[in-house]
């Protein structure tokens, strides 16, 4: 080794303790924040990860992480019977619901979005009143999931509840009340709630993007006689990108992984058995793990979900990178 | 530029396993068995009304120490009710300080599940005796001595019934505190009217169908039954009232395999379900839960129901609940009717009360499920919360068998069933409700009564999952 190559090494090996020397005071100020992301999110993760290799059932239970390892087998239970059909009684309502949990994200994604722009493109306008409006918007999202159930299951009701109240007694559209709770309209009695609640969201963020985007385009467009599509289509959307693929992003987490529509659903329906229709993913999962005490396959499936959620973010973030930078 | 993740996520990693093996507890240590002292015996004068006045002529051991109780959302004043237990407690006890916290059904059985795994969690806690199994078996209750049972009266002081849901594995781990039990109550004015002999008519099934088809044929503008569908927490506790009285169990008898698709209980679970089809319900029967189905009933829209001796307060306290008066004027209970073959029984159920493992302070846990147990609380609280009591003495008290109302779930204790007490009864539980629930859904998309092969189909599926969960 010469002394050139030796002194290279050396400083490499130096480099990232000089450069985190250097940055101290900015890994100070992080070192909280990472410890806290360490406790609540990366330590859960791995032992999640570990329990899914664990046969944790009831009679495991307080074994915990001594239960009894049974490697990947919980991981084969569920792809088996997920890729090929069939096979473990246990898998099928894993498939019903990921199917359901499809039918849930596609509605209530097309549904924020689509709403939440027509709000926002509406408010970014002058009109008497418009502060008040901004803030009457935000309502649903102050309000917790579990009530939006609660509030919703009074709208959904046969008898007596609002929606069959408009659509019977002041619009007659129908002589007989809807049944909205059960049955196959119960499926848009779960997406509705969940489109209201989600609505804010999306209007805030293209509201505050429509609103930096300078007067002067839309005056020059004007000039050029362009209506008012165009103005949109031309000026607002280049804007609007980036936002549109967080948002959607976001949504597909929170809608096809999360829990948000666990926590509307349940105060809904009052059960978390939820039939044919609002079977989803997260709750079909909770009930494999908890309800029926298969603690290690819940844990499994549990983390195909996650590896399943980083791959969808993955493609969303390889296909719409371009979108995420705003010139 | 270099990468620095790779390096800072090794060690992450690896702390995090070693927080991982360090969060694990040591498996099997089982908390040392603490032998209480016998009390001194105590005479107790319980006056025929409520609230009852305990004299103490004997100072109890003296005890000290802070603990919990978890109860769940029992009554229409859960904190009232078990704080006016607490602070009569505290007249024996005056050291002990009890703190009562209410944890809703919805959350309990995962609180009470993390605390058994060694987590935050209470002393004593309610749990409903349907989760007795699932927590015996995890193990992070205490297992009551005999010489335990005989200080809080002794077996033979229980209603057997509930006495039944107190053990797993022949190990009593939650004692039973209050039982609920099932009844058909309805409108005694509605079905005359509908020229029904009330006398015959809850005989057995056939009759009391017979006697809902008088009742929709009378044009009194009232359902003639409601019963809570599919959005419901007592789903399979409803069906299964049917599947027994026909002759079908949920298991079969050593607790290995599903028992609830044989011809009986399908012909039951189809004798239900086809009410609706019928048109011998409300109409928006199955979309209701059982609070909403209670009030279907006590706001005059539905002349029968099942339901428990909750309804009872609600029946006396119009006030509180919104009940109409000629509803409460004109209420009578009858026992769920008896099958084809004169099978007879209901739903017995209720809550019992368990001492977790982790608690400091046994004694007075002790001491307080003990007070919770004697006459005097069991008939207050029982009253408070509309359910009844689980000892003998107590339900032996004039308050309840001179009272029309309770009297009759008093005399259908003795046909009551509960749950089987087998480790995965909760895994069993939740597939034979969505089996249900979604027949329900099935009830609701067809004209006219649901076809027996279709609940054969669903609980045949049902059974497939069941023989999978018990086999592994």
């Amino acid at each position: 080794m010469t002394v050139k190559e030796s002194f290279v090494s050396s400083s490499k090996k130096g480099t990232l303790w000089r450069r985190i020397v250097r940055s101290r005071i900015a890994y100070a100020f992080i070192a909280p924040a990472m410890l806290v992301m360490l406790l609540v999110h990366i330590i859960p993760t791995v032992q999640a990860v570990y329990i899914s290799f664990l046969n944790l059932t009831a009679e495991t239970y307080l074994d915990w992480l001594h239960a009894p390892f049974v490697g990947l087998q919980h991981y084969r239970q569920i792809l088996k019977g997920l890729i090929f059909g069939g096979g473990d009684a246990l898998i099928k309502g894993l498939a019903q619901a990921l199917v359901n949990s499809a039918y849930f994200l596609l509605y209530v994604q097309i549904g924020t979005t689509v709403l939440g722009m027509v709000l926002a493109l509406l408010l970014n306008r002058d009109f008497r009143g418009r502060g008040l409006a901004r803030t009457l918007v935000l309502l649903p999202w102050v309000v917790p999931t579990f009530v939006v159930g609660i509030i919703f299951q009074f709208v959904w009701l046969q008898r007596g509840g609002l929606a069959n109240r408009i659509l019977v007694d002041w619009l007659h559209v129908t002589d007989k009340p809807i049944s909205w709770l059960i049955g196959p309209n119960s499926r848009m009695a779960l997406i509705i709630p969940a489109i209201w609640r989600g609505i804010p969201f999306t209007t805030v963020q293209y509201l505050a993007t429509l609103q930096v985007i300078p007067k002067d385009l839309y005056e020059a467009a004007a000039m050029d006689g362009a209506n008012a599509w165009q103005k949109f289509r031309y000026i607002a959307i280049p804007f609007l990108t980036p936002i549109l693929v967080v948002t959607n992003m976001f949504g597909l987490i929170f809608n096809f992984f999360g829990f948000g529509p666990y926590n509307i659903a349940v105060t809904l329906f009052s059960s978390d058995n939820l039939g044919r229709y609002n079977n989803l993913l997260s709750i079909a999962i909770v009930r494999q793990t908890f309800n029926n005490q298969l603690y290690g396959y819940g844990a499994a499936a549990s983390v195909l979900m996650m590896l399943v959620a980083l791959l969808a973010v993955g493609i969303w973030y390889r296909l719409f990178r371009s979108g995420l930078i705003s010139d | 530029m270099s990468k620095p993740m790779p390096v800072v996520v090794g060690p992450v990693i690896a702390l995090s396993l070693v927080f991982t093996a360090c969060a694990a507890p040591t498996p099997g240590v089982i908390k040392e068995t603490v032998e209480v002292p016998v009390e001194v015996e105590k005479e107790v004068e319980v006056p025929v009304e409520v609230p009852v006045e305990v004299e103490v002529t004997a100072p109890p051991p003296e005890l000290t120490g802070d603990i919990t109780i978890w109860v769940m959302p029992n009554g229409a004043d859960p904190q009232a009710a078990i704080d006016a237990e607490i602070a009569e407690f505290n007249k024996l006890y005056p050291n002990v300080n009890v703190t009562a916290e209410i944890v809703g059904w919805g959350d309990a059985f995962g609180a009470i599940q993390t605390a058994a795994q060694g987590g935050e969690g209470p002393c004593v806690t309610q749990m409903g005796t349907t989760w007795v199994p699932t927590f015996g078996t995890m193990g992070g209750l205490h297992t009551f001595t005999a010489a335990e049972i005989e200080a809080l009266g002794g077996e033979d002081a229980f209603i057997e019934a509930s006495y039944a849901t107190a053990k797993i594995f022949n190990n009593v781990v939650a004692v039973p505190w209050f039982a609920d039990v099932r009844a058909i109550l309805y409108r005694e004015d509605v079905f005359e009217a509908a020229g029904v002999d009330t006398a015959t008519a809850f005989e057995d099934l056939d009759s009391f169908e017979a006697a809902l088809q008088a009742v929709a044929d009378s044009d009194q503008d009232i359902a003639p039954f409601v019963h809570p569908g599919r959005n419901d927490w007592n789903v399979w506790q409803n069906a299964t009232q049917w599947g027994w009285a026909y002759g079908g169990e949920i298991l079969n008898e050593d607790g290995t395999e599903a028992a609830f698709n044989s011809a009986e209980f399908v012909a039951g679970v189809t004798a239900f379900d086809q009410l609706y089809g019928k048109g011998l319900t409300a109409d928006n029967t199955l979309e209701l839960n059982s609070s909403q189905t209670d009030a279907e009933f006590g706001q005059g829209r539905a002349a029968s129901m099942m339901s428990g001796p909750w309804m009872i307060s609600n029946l006396r306290d119009l006030e509180g609940s919104g009940y109409e008066q000629m509803v409460a004027d004109n209420t009578t209970i009858a026992h769920f009717p008896a099958g084809p073959n004169g099978d007879k029984y209901t739903f017995f159920g209720g809550s019992n009360l368990g001492i977790m493992q982790t608690c400091d302070e046994y004694d007075a846990a002790f001491a307080l499920v003990k007070f919770l147990l004697s006459k005097e609380s069991q008939i207050r609280y029982g009253n408070a919360i509309g359910m009844l009591p689980v000892t003998f003495e107590a339900q032996g008290d004039p308050i309840f068998v001179d009272d029309p109302l309770f009297s009759v779930f008093i005399a259908a204790a003795p046909t009551g069933k509960s749950s089987p007490n087998i480790p995965r009864w909760g895994a069993v539980e939740n597939t034979l409700n969505s089996a249900l629930q979604v027949l329900w859904e099935d009830v609701a998309a067809v004209s006219g009564p649901i076809d027996e092969a279709t609940v054969q189909a669903a609980l045949d599926d049902a059974a497939e999952t069941v023989n999978t969960i018990l086999s592994q």
